[in-house]
């Protein structure tokens, strides 16, 4: 079996584990790192222009062979399985959590507080926005204070986005550009300047941030090694202590060279789905329930949260896919006064195409040809539209889990994750309640400029899913401390989106990225 | 081994495992006469307020999209879609044939599609259109007839887009930040 040895081994090629490696090879030169992503590299910069063309005229991935045929799971799950994860297809956007979430239990009663003080992740979300280049304005709202700028200014408010910051605005509800990923100045961290393509899916000029740069970099400047195609199928630990020895694993194309990577620290920076899945894979005779699992709840608790969205027709002056991945956001109902019915939620407008199709015939059954075509659709589609959505607070049962399921195995036959998400019976009990709520937020945006809800619909599953290895003080209702370090292998560490105990009701990434930061820094101390 | 007999083996053999699950539509599709009909179907189908210049993009990029279309490409695997789906079938296998049954009723019609009249024109298209069972223009090319495929092409294009807003919105761009704040200019 092939030997790697290092002083680190980070499991997962997302954008966890890029932001760790680069702040680990800075606060510790020399260093020696290695990243392990089962996935394949895809680097070539060069053709993102035609992927993009590709992908806007027929559908085609913007990245091709970016999953594993047989690595996949029975839920909601990301397919993407490659060096940059899921993050390779983000659409940019940075939104922070609220000091809200940090404090269900003490501030509500509900479900658990988060092991970290508020203005301590406010400094790594800081940091975060530093090393992501993120450009942004700030929240008007005193409870978003920012102990740093942004790195850059907010992304230009397109026309029709100009139009529907006006009408949210009416509402009595502030609205602002939701902070991005993107440059809004040539050069920030080598970057160009955002072009405006309208397919962040996959950016073709490298504006928005992706994980592969930063990998490109500390590849080019030897400062990891990056061991691509290569699935960790096992964590193994020493023979009497408690600590992580090596973690084995396959190339996918030469099967029958095993490989094994030994270090004095593991991180595993493999995702909310595939963190859980390796920990309850290294199960041992002393560790029959998976590895950092005594408390018995590695895959549980997995969360996400819930969104309800409303296309609205409007009058105002709206043209579809100007900027179509910006959108607006609305922080005022991060925040519920304690003596009110809890409902947590961010409100986002974005532009939109009209809801009507052109059509080859009239209702009288005559077909419509040439012009027709157009006029036909001109007489119905007179307004602007615009497409709202909430996502909302929601906290998991913890019977909201990743099992492995025997049914399922992949190649090498090792049984794949199986994911089921639950709510609470406080969050089920208030559900009446908080779509109610969301529903007269949409009706009191719509009610001005003549709006009208057209279609309102509540997702089918949790967005921005998170969790699984849940952080806290107490390990026996933990997998890790705030730090990510597990409770019962000192030496094993978990980062990202699996250690998060709820979602939060906004985009996720940042907060992932902020506490990896976080990490690092106990990791390299 | 005879050079003949060398490529017909190539062909039936390996080209099955070095070609990938995808293939390029046949181009061959369209004919140069097909080519001449669907050109002057594009003049009834589509708004004739584009003029010839814009009819002629139309049908070019039309057909450039047939001839770069791959069947059973991978689709985008974003999250909610644990399932790797794959670009459909190619939409263009029976153009041929329309278009060939386009000329036959024009012929009975007396002369060229191109040549008829534009009610005998329009009438030949909606016999067309009602033989193959299309009542609408669908999102994406399907294949069920030459003409609605034509109209989804362009309508759910990025011109065609910028021709119903009236505007040069030019999705298919990238445009840059520096103008974005002003209204997207008219057509010309």
């Amino acid at each position: 079996m092939a030997v790697v040895e290092t002083d680190v081994c980070i499991v997962g090629a997302g954008i966890s584990s890029a932001m760790l490696a680069q702040k680990l090879a800075e606060l510790h030169p020399g260093l020696s790192i290695a990243v392990v992503e089962a996935g394949r590299s895809i680097f070539d910069v060069e053709n993102r222009m035609r992927y993009r063309d590709r992908m806007m005229k027929y559908g085609e991935n913007p990245w091709p062979g970016d999953y594993i045929e047989d690595q996949s799971a029975t839920g909601i799950v990301s397919r993407t399985m490659a060096v940059g994860g899921s993050a390779l297809h983000w659409g940019g956007t940075c939104n922070r959590f609220s000091k809200e979430d940090l404090r269900l239990k003490s501030m509500y009663g509900l479900y658990t507080d988060w092991p970290i003080e508020w203005n301590e992740l406010e400094t790594f979300y800081c940091e975060a926005e530093r090393r992501l280049g993120v450009s942004g304005e700030p929240s008007p709202f005193a409870g978003d204070e920012r102990s740093q700028a942004y790195p850059m200014p907010s992304m230009p408010l397109d026309y029709s986005l100009r139009q529907l910051k006006t009408w949210g605005d009416k509402s009595g509800i502030p609205f602002q550009g939701a902070p991005q990923s993107k440059n809004t100045v040539a050069g920030y961290d080598g970057r160009s300047l955002c072009m405006r393509c309208g397919t962040c899916d996959i950016c073709p000029t490298g504006a928005k941030y992706s994980p592969d740069f930063t990998f490109k970099k500390l590849l080019s400047e030897k400062k990891i090694v990056l061991h691509d195609q290569t699935l960790i199928r096992r964590l193994v630990l020493h023979d009497t202590k408690p600590i992580v020895v090596a973690a084995q694993g396959v190339h996918r194309d030469r099967p029958q060279e095993p490989i094994e990577y030994r270090a004095r620290t593991f991180v595993v920076a493999s995702g909310y789905t595939w963190s859980s899945h390796l920990l309850l894979l290294s199960a041992t005779s002393r560790f029959p329930n998976g590895l950092a699992n005594s408390s018995g709840l590695v895959g549980k608790y997995m969360n996400g949260h819930a969104f309800i969205s409303s296309m609205v027709e409007l009058n105002a002056d709206v043209f579809p896919d100007m900027n179509p991945q910006m959108g607006l956001i609305s922080r005022q109902f991060f925040r519920c006064a304690t003596d009110r019915p809890y409902v947590r939620h961010d409100l986002r407008i974005w532009e939109a195409g009209s809801r009507n199709a052109v059509r080859l015939k009239d209702p009288s059954g005559r077909f419509l040809l040439g012009d027709e075509v157009a006029s036909d659709w001109r007489s119905r589609s007179k307004r602007g539209t615009a497409r709202v959505r909430a996502y909302y607070d929601v906290h998991p049962a913890e019977s909201s889990q990743l099992t492995l399921d025997p049914s399922k195995r992949n190649k090498w036959g090792d049984p794949l994750p199986k994911i089921e998400h639950h709510l609470d019976t406080a969050t089920q009990n208030r559900a009446a309640a908080t779509k109610q709520h969301i529903q007269e937020v949409f009706e009191r945006l719509a009610r001005n400029d003549e709006g009208r809800i057209l279609t309102t619909s509540e997702g089918r599953y949790l967005d921005h899913p998170a969790g699984g290895c849940r952080m806290g003080t107490d390990p026996a209702a933990s997998v890790c401390d705030s730090f990510g370090r597990t409770h019962d292998h000192e030496n094993l560490f978990v980062v990202g989106a699996p250690t998060l105990p709820t979602a939060g009701c906004t985009n996720g990434t940042l907060t992932f990225v902020a506490l990896t930061l976080r990490s690092a820094d106990r990791i390299a101390s | 081994m005879q050079r003949r007999s060398f490529f017909k083996w190539i062909g039936s053999s390996v080209l099955t495992f070095i070609v990938p699950r995808w293939a390029f539509a046949q181009a061959g599709a369209i004919t140069t006469e097909g080519a001449g009909t669907l050109r002057a179907l594009s003049g009834v189908a589509l708004p004739a307020s584009l003029g010839g210049a814009g009819l002629d993009t139309a049908t070019t990029q039309f057909t450039t999209w047939i001839r770069n279309y791959k069947a059973g490409a991978e689709m985008s695997t974003g999250y909610g879609f644990p399932r790797v789906q794959a670009v459909g079938p190619d939409p263009s296998a029976r153009y041929a044939e329309q278009l060939r049954a386009i000329e036959a009723a024009a012929a009975a019609k007396g002369a060229p599609f191109a040549k008829l009249d534009a009610a005998a024109q329009r009438a030949v298209v909606e016999a067309a259109l009602d033989q193959a069972n299309v009542d609408g223009i669908p999102p994406r090319p399907d294949g069920k007839h030459v003409v609605s495929d034509l109209l989804s092409f362009f309508f759910y294009g990025s011109d065609g887009q910028d021709f119903l807003y009236g505007a040069a919105i030019r999705r298919d761009r990238c445009r840059g930040l520096g103008n974005s704040g002003e209204r997207p200019a008219p057509l010309r």
